[in-house]
């Protein structure tokens, strides 16, 4: 696909090497590198001691805590937070992807593939938007929305439950 | 001379309106387009641009909190605290098996009193089942495979693809105009007026129209795979499907409106969820549903 393109663009006076340049930067969408800074996009979330939902809990992180990326194992990132060291889930965690395009061309922060979910957090739809929304629309039960978040499983019991059924966790094998 | 536009609009696609610019300023002296071609490119990048921030978690976690307390505006809430705990707990078992088992308000099931055959998930990861799914369901692998689906639904992030492009252009471009964090009270009454417009997209989908075929074959794989990695029989799956396919020749509206394509989702599902025999469920699995399927 590059080769194809890289031939059959002409630029006036163009040398192949920038050609080629700007294709690859089109074309290589992210990168990611050990050691970077990423944080917290969830309200609440765990580090472990092994990429495994049951195992030693070391810190309980919150929103916005950042974390120093060591390497990713499956769906599991190492990383050290302050002088811990442990494992929390992907999906907990704002991207480590670079987005070489944003980096090299963009002057601000608007384009969506590296867009800070923490910066984001007071933009947009908040808790004052969903007030001023709740006023408007008495009929709208926001008391039970917050009683079905309040509700939480214990981990033990649900570690027991696990068991006792014959189920099995994921260990970050996908 | 194809070959050459399609490099043109490549950073068109990827969503990045200033490399656009650059590409397009390179097709004029190239002689490749005019003038007005590019500034209708530039144009058309700024817009795709504007509309490609996505959804951020908190977004999505109010937008589904919106939601949440539409569909309990249509249904009661079904306060069982055994059956609530059980609901969760199967919940929470599929989720970890799921590809996102962290949203930012975590994942949260509940039972709505009626006996409609239903469930919804909401964006962010409210999720409910209703009393009338519950009964229809025969064992905990086919009330996980319920869950499952749903929870393939957040993970993969199907609500908020209901979100009208328009509208979420119009949140972007509105959000991008603020410097402040602190809005004015018009400001803010045209923030909440597209907070009511996104979660009303969002609901017609979930309970109106339903997802599209792909969008439910997607969540069913998902679904497919959750329940392998936690343990439970993938095979339950199909009977559920077939079960709904059965009940939906006698009833409608409900699931059987939003979920019009299930002859299809019960071929799709058969080879990954495969064919081969397993042992029986243990008997606490198996006792434990019983035992708390008698409260709905």
């Amino acid at each position: 696909m590059i080769d194809i393109l890289r031939f059959d663009f002409p630029l006036e006076n163009g040398c192949p090497m920038k050609r080629t340049m700007l294709l690859i930067l089109f074309l290589v969408p992210a990168l990611s590198f050990a050691g970077e800074t990423v944080k917290v996009k969830v309200q609440k979330t765990t580090l472990f001691e092994k990429p495994n939902f049951f195992s030693r809990i070391i810190a309980t992180l919150k929103f916005g805590d950042q974390l120093e990326m060591e390497e990713e194992v499956k769906d599991w990132a190492k990383v050290k937070f302050g002088r811990q060291k442990g494992y929390i889930h992907q999906s907990a965690l704002t991207s480590t992807k670079v987005d070489m395009k944003t980096l090299l061309f963009s002057s601000s922060s608007s384009s969506g593939a590296s867009e800070d979910e923490v910066a984001l957090a007071g933009k947009g739809f908040t808790p004052e938007v969903e007030r001023s929304y709740g006023r408007a629309h008495p009929e709208m039960n926001y008391a039970l929305v917050d009683e079905i978040e309040r509700y939480s499983v214990d981990p033990n019991s649900l570690r027991s439950f696990i068991q006792r059924g014959g189920l099995k966790v994921s260990e970050g094998q996908r | 001379m194809k070959k050459s536009l399609l490099l043109l609009l490549v950073p068109l696609f990827v969503g990045c309106a200033t490399a656009t610019q650059v590409a397009t300023s390179v097709g004029v002296s190239a002689g490749y387009i005019t003038e007005g071609q590019k500034q209708a490119l530039d144009k058309t990048a700024v817009k795709a641009e504007k509309a490609a921030r996505p959804v951020s978690e908190t977004e999505e976690y109010y937008i589904g909190r919106g939601v949440a307390a539409t569909i309990l505006t249509r249904y009661s809430l079904y306060r069982n605290q055994t059956v609530t705990a059980y609901v969760n707990h199967v919940g929470n078992t599929v989720v970890m098996g799921s590809p996102r088992p962290y949203t930012y308000g975590g994942y949260h099931f509940a039972v709505l009193d009626t006996d409609e055959i239903n469930a919804f998930a909401c964006p962010g990861g409210t999720i409910f089942v209703t009393k009338g799914m519950l009964k229809m369901v025969r064992n905990e692998d086919e009330l996980a495979a319920v869950l499952s689906h749903e929870v393939g639904h957040v993970a993969q992030k199907h609500g908020l693809q209901a979100i009208s492009s328009a509208r979420w252009t119009e949140v972007v471009t509105t959000l991008a105009t603020e410097t402040a964090k602190t809005y004015t009270a018009a400001e803010m009454a045209g923030l909440v007026d597209l907070f009511q417009g996104t979660v009303d997209d969002v609901f017609k989908t979930l309970v109106v129209n339903g997802y599209g075929r792909e969008q439910e074959l997607e969540a069913d794989m998902l679904a497919i795979g959750c329940l392998k990695t936690c343990g439970y029989d993938g095979r339950q799956f199909i009977r559920v499907l077939d079960r709904l396919e059965q009940t939906s020749k006698q009833t409608s509206g409900g699931i059987f409106s939003t979920h019009p394509d299930l002859a299809e989702r019960i071929q799709a599902a058969k080879g990954p969820c495969g064919a081969a025999a397993r042992p029986p469920a243990p008997e606490e699995r198996v006792i434990r549903f019983k035992k708390t399927a008698v409260s709905w």
